[in-house]
């Protein structure tokens, strides 16, 4: 099983070799969802989020800390007695289910996107509540509320941050929601959590959770905060954050829209260059420019076929027409793959 | 299930503190994958009962408790490599099913060794065997350690 995880390893280095840009460039939709949710998972988690936040988190960097008061939070030289890690997504959320047993590689509990720290009496009143919009403040420190919404006629609970951190807020909910999406029975969570693999986030959550991210947009604080979190346990931290806007192909006002990742090179991000690649996928409509023969998991050196026919670079969807077509390709390798792409009219 | 419902209602009941109950809880609760009590593993490896519709398909495909990849339903890319790895992509998404056969036994049926992942986690195959051949196709049914069935059918 090993040397079958190794080879797995090879290849997946094989893949990201080939590509420069980021694994879900050019995906859409769902897609483009479960693809940053695979390439986004905690590399290597901290063993205590607690002691990270005491050692590595100087207080010189107190940006780093959510004002859960009046003033930023300090935790250095020791960690104050009154405080603990905070999930901003309560973790409880997924652990509500007494079945629910932790899985080898779980990551939830030690996820520094989540924690922010708190002081006990702070994650008291927030408990287990969802972010929302209040329209009755039970209680509120001038910056930090909570309270109470209606929703669809119902009052129930819920939390606010202040202005300034909402979209931060917004933006590590959507990460934890993306990475861990499914198992979610609290009925707490589910003002804006559906539990389902898609699209994760009810109507109310998906409205709130957008507007809070096109409000607050990612600033230097969220994205110094973002980096050294990524450093410390791999991957790209928060997607959401690393890319500002993200998001908004997932679940906002470019929902369906292919998103390009403007770090990869010939793209410019808006789409338009005509040097950017994208990876095949399964629908294209005849209107479309072209059809990139190109894939993260396929060899870059492959020789293509469309319809038994050989092709090399891309080909137009209005030269081989509407209906399902056959994309294959081999390698000097031996490796060889076909695909049914479809296009509409 | 029945049980989860008595439990959100007793916990909603005992929890003075929270008074007001959530808008949106609709009383269907997120599915949570197969392996616990209240979900029953597949008949046990070996039983090819049920199995003739899967028989009857001769799609490339994957299809597991968790996950189903028909290449003939279209955005299914089917690769073979070193003619002993197939594996199965989504290609708009990144759900993904990598099958290694391994040798065939001595009874000319059952595959040693055999190994498969989807969507990245190593799924610990206990039995695999053949259970049909036709044109170039090969019927792989797979147990594994939960009892799930996984069936692959793949090109010999």
């Amino acid at each position: 099983m090993k040397r079958f995880s190794v080879t797995l390893s090879l290849i997946f280095c094989l893949i990201a070799s080939v590509s420069a840009a980021v694994a879900f460039h050019g995906r859409s939709g769902r897609g483009l969802r479960d693809a940053v949710a695979a390439a986004c998972r905690v590399e290597s988690p901290v063993p205590d989020v607690q002691q990270w936040m005491t050692t590595v988190l100087a207080d010189s960097r107190g940006m780093l800390y959510l004002p859960l008061d009046h003033e930023y939070v300090r935790v250095r030289p020791a960690w104050p007695d009154d405080m603990l890690p905070l999930g901003v997504v309560p973790v409880e959320w997924w652990r509500f289910d007494s079945r629910y047993e932790s899985m080898p590689g779980d990551t939830l509990q030690a996820d520094l996107v989540n924690f922010i720290p708190a002081r006990f009496d702070d994650a008291k009143l927030k408990d287990t509540y969802p972010p929302a919009d209040l329209t009755r403040l039970k209680w509120t420190n001038g910056i930090w509320s909570t309270g109470f919404l209606m929703v669809d006629g119902i009052e129930t609970n819920g939390w606010t941050p202040p202005q300034d951190y909402r979209g931060d807020i917004a933006r590590i909910v959507l990460y934890m929601l993306t990475i861990y999406p499914s198992g979610m029975l609290d009925p707490w969570s589910l003002l804006i959590a559906d539990g389902s693999l898609w699209p994760s986030l009810t109507p109310y959550g998906i409205e709130l959770l957008m507007r809070w991210s096109r409000e607050d947009p990612v600033d230097a604080r969220e994205h110094t905060r973002n980096s050294i979190i990524a450093s410390a346990q791999g991957a790209y931290g928060n997607p959401f954050v690393r890319w500002p806007g993200l998001e908004q192909y997932i679940w906002g006002d470019k929902a369906g829209d292919i998103w390009l990742d403007p770090d990869a090179s010939g793209n410019g991000g808006d789409g338009g260059d005509d040097d950017a690649r994208l990876p095949l996928r399964s629908v294209y409509h005849l209107s479309d420019q072209r059809i990139d023969l190109w894939s993260p998991i396929v060899p870059d050196d492959a020789a293509w076929t469309v319809n038994g026919t050989s092709a090399k670079g891309h080909v137009s969807p209005a030269d081989i027409g509407v209906g399902r077509h056959e994309f294959a390709y081999t390698h000097l390798s031996g490796e060889r793959g076909r695909v049914i792409i479809t296009i509409v009219q | 299930m029945k049980r989860i419902l008595i439990a959100i209602s007793l916990i909603a009941m005992v929890s003075c503190h929270r008074s007001v109950p959530p808008p949106v809880y609709d009383g269907v609760l997120p599915d949570f994958g197969t392996g616990g009590d209240d979900a029953p593993a597949d008949e046990p490896d070996g039983d090819s009962a049920g199995l003739d519709a899967e028989l009857a398909n001769d799609a490339l495909r994957y299809s597991g408790p968790e996950l189903a990849l028909d290449y003939r339903q279209g955005g299914v890319m089917y690769v073979i490599r070193s003619q002993s790895e197939h594996a199965f992509y989504d290609i708009d998404g990144n759900s993904r099913a990598i099958i290694i056969p391994g040798h065939v036994g001595s009874d000319g049926i059952t595959y040693e060794d055999t190994r498969l992942n989807v969507n990245g986690a190593d799924i610990d195959v206990i039995s695999a065997r053949r259970i049909k051949v036709s044109d170039g196709l090969i019927w792989l049914l797979m147990t594994d350690a939960d009892g799930n069935r996984h069936i692959a059918v793949i090109e010999s």
